[in-house]
């Protein structure tokens, strides 16, 4: 990806490809490799099988369903011409296992289930005054068509100090999904303006989001492939 | 003090002149010939670098190399470095001429990353050629600017492991673990060192942003500007508010926080007799700090002190050590657990203070004329752990 104008810092392309497995599908992800600074971060999950992982000592969200954080990343993107650093990155992808309470003998791999699961979800931890069937277009919820399973992108107001930001939930296998956020935040020092105004790194944000999910592969055996197409009464190719 | 602070030898042409001596290679690149221009610095600035720059760190090197690249200078190379004002009015272009004369005449600003540096280039007694000298540094964090300060809570949210940050609507803290951070970008990395300072994570941060941090530090400026002000309101208001607390608050305080603490008890009338008060890696004064909570009736009871590999907070031990155990001394005696506690944290400060002043010796081996800066800097990393 070619950033815009002077701004310089990791590229996903030439990240490390790491990769989790899970019952019937496997996941791979290319994390970027980031420099060693006071305030980076950069954490990967030890645990790399989920295939046979006792999930009852993870922590849980607001809904109860338990939840791992695969990768949690952070950077700051500097200008060329200064060596400033003008952006603070943040890039999140958490695992969550559904509450089997909320699944009631349905698969997150039927795309209907598993959209109505996020959504309502959603509602419930952002709650707003509207009906829950406004919440799909308050999300800006949409799908984005796959090879087997739709994934659904939505933009979250995480903090209502600043804009919403672009997240993806990917269905990984009955009652696994993932979820990838990346956020930029300008960075200010004191005295000194921003050369970079805050609709060039929301425009940026979301390239970069996009560029991060194309390294994202996830591989279905032929079996979760049949399993998918029976439950989204899909004729297969 | 906590910090040795920059000497300002830059004052005057004459000032720096008697200080000539004083000044030293800042790396074997720098040493002049047939590498360049000589660059210098001034060696009090020792310390204050060593808690700045890490050169184990991407930034830490991208200033260092920075610095060294003086040694190409040919013309003078400025920036803009803004009024100084919350706004950065623009300047008249009469008034920037003026100033343009003024400072030309006297030093330059090299602005690398969060680091203002202060030379003026000369040729002294003893250069060959026109050199650099560094004659005083300044700290600039960066931060971002979206988040107010203030109380923040953390809230769980849908498929997430980490919580939100969300400010809170009001400032009752009865009964809760109250955090105030360092120096950080932004609030969410505040809110994971709160968590991990008070092991809790219920646990609420007053989010001191780093600017404030900065200009309340021992390297930041006696104006205080408008963010700085309401970060200080804030804090206060959350005092009053919580003052006469049935259940308590405990305050866990880490590193340039300890500052904005320190000047809001200035501000608070009364006792704080049911406020309890925890110290992380603390760089302040300290020992102040400990004798107004004192009197203001505070607890500070248990381990009330900890320390976990920060440099900054290690150097600023070592140079007030005596004046923290007297301190700590005169403290009510404690009961039962407490007396173990205290001898602990009594052990450890003198243990530490011993480490925190070899990194300070080594400043004193820069008169030898063999070692440059940046060498004795990197020697004197090992103390940073």
């Amino acid at each position: 990806m070619i950033f815009p104008r002077n701004i310089i810092g990791p590229q996903f392309s030439k990240g490390d490809i790491v990769t989790f497995a899970f019952a019937g599908t496997e996941l791979s992800l290319r994390l970027p490799i980031i420099p060693l600074n006071k305030h980076n971060e950069d954490s990967v999950s030890s645990i790399k099988d989920f295939r046979n992982q006792d999930i009852s000592t993870w922590s849980e969200d607001d809904q109860g369903n338990h939840c791992e954080q695969l990768a949690y990343q952070s950077w700051s993107f500097e200008d060329a011409g200064s060596l400033d650093n003008i952006a603070l990155s943040k890039l999140s992808v958490s695992l969550v296992h559904v509450n089997p309470n909320k699944l009631l003998n349905s698969s997150l791999l039927k795309f209907s289930t598993f959209e109505k699961l996020v959504m309502d979800g959603l509602a419930y931890s952002f709650p707003n005054d509207e009906s829950p069937e406004h919440s799909k277009s308050r999300f800006f919820a949409k799908p984005i068509a796959q090879e087997n399973i739709d994934w659904l992108q939505v933009m979250i107001h995480f903090d209502l100090e600043k804009t919403p930001i672009p997240t993806m939930f990917i269905p990984l296998t009955q009652s696994f999904f993932i979820m990838i956020s990346l956020e930029i935040e300008s960075l200010h020092y004191a005295g000194r303006t921003n050369p970079y105004s805050n609709e060039v790194l929301k425009q940026f944000e979301f390239d970069l989001f996009e560029d991060f999910l194309s390294h994202v592969k996830v591989e279905y055996t032929p079996e979760t492939i049949a399993q998918i197409n029976l439950l989204n009464n899909k004729t297969p190719a | 003090m906590s910090l040795p602070s920059a000497p300002n030898a830059s004052a005057s042409y004459f000032q720096f002149q008697q200080s000539l001596d004083q000044y030293v290679f800042f790396s074997p690149l720098t040493m002049g010939g047939a590498s360049g221009r000589a660059v210098k610095i001034h060696k009090d600035l020792f310390l204050p670098f060593f808690c700045v720059v890490d050169p184990n760190t991407h930034d830490g090197q991208s200033i260092i190399r920075q610095i060294e690249n003086l040694r190409t200078t040919c013309t003078i190379v400025r920036k803009e470095t803004g009024s100084g004002y919350r706004n950065n009015p623009p300047q008249g272009d009469k008034h920037k001429t003026q100033l343009g004369k003024v400072t030309s005449a006297f030093h330059q600003v090299l602005i690398i990353k969060n680091l203002h540096v202060h030379y003026r280039m000369s040729q002294e007694a003893g250069d060959k050629a026109p050199g650099i000298y560094i004659s005083s540094i300044r700290v600039v964090s960066e931060g971002a600017s979206t988040s107010a300060p203030g109380l923040y809570e953390s809230k769980a949210s849908f498929g997430s492991k980490m919580p939100l940050t969300e400010k809170m609507k009001s400032s009752a803290v009865d009964g809760k673990k109250v955090y105030i951070n360092g120096n950080v970008q932004n609030k969410d990395q505040a809110m994971k060192s709160a968590r991990y300072a008070t092991n809790d994570n219920n646990a609420l941060l007053f989010y001191c942003p780093a600017r404030v941090s900065d200009e309340l530090g021992v390297m930041g400026s006696s104006a205080k500007s408008n963010i700085t002000n309401n970060t200080l309101n804030e804090l206060i208001n959350v005092f009053k508010q919580n003052q006469k607390a049935s259940r308590g608050v405990s305050w866990y305080v880490e590193g340039e926080g300890a500052n904005i603490l320190a000047q809001a008890l200035k501000q608070i009338p009364g006792d704080l007799s049911t406020h309890e008060f925890r110290f992380v890696n603390p760089i302040a004064n300290t020992a102040k700090l400990l004798e107004s909570l004192t009197n203001k009736k505070a607890k500070l009871e248990g381990e009330f002190f900890k320390y976990d590999q920060n440099r900054a907070a290690l150097i600023s031990l070592g140079a007030q050590k005596d004046e923290l155990l007297r301190v700590i001394g005169k403290l009510p005696a404690g009961k039962n657990y407490d007396i173990i506690t205290r001898s602990y944290i009594l052990k450890s400060i003198n243990d530490l203070s011993n480490t925190g002043n070899k990194a300070a010796t080594q400043e004193a081996k820069l008169s030898l004329a063999t070692k440059t800066f940046v060498q004795l800097l990197k020697a004197a990393g090992v103390y940073r752990k």
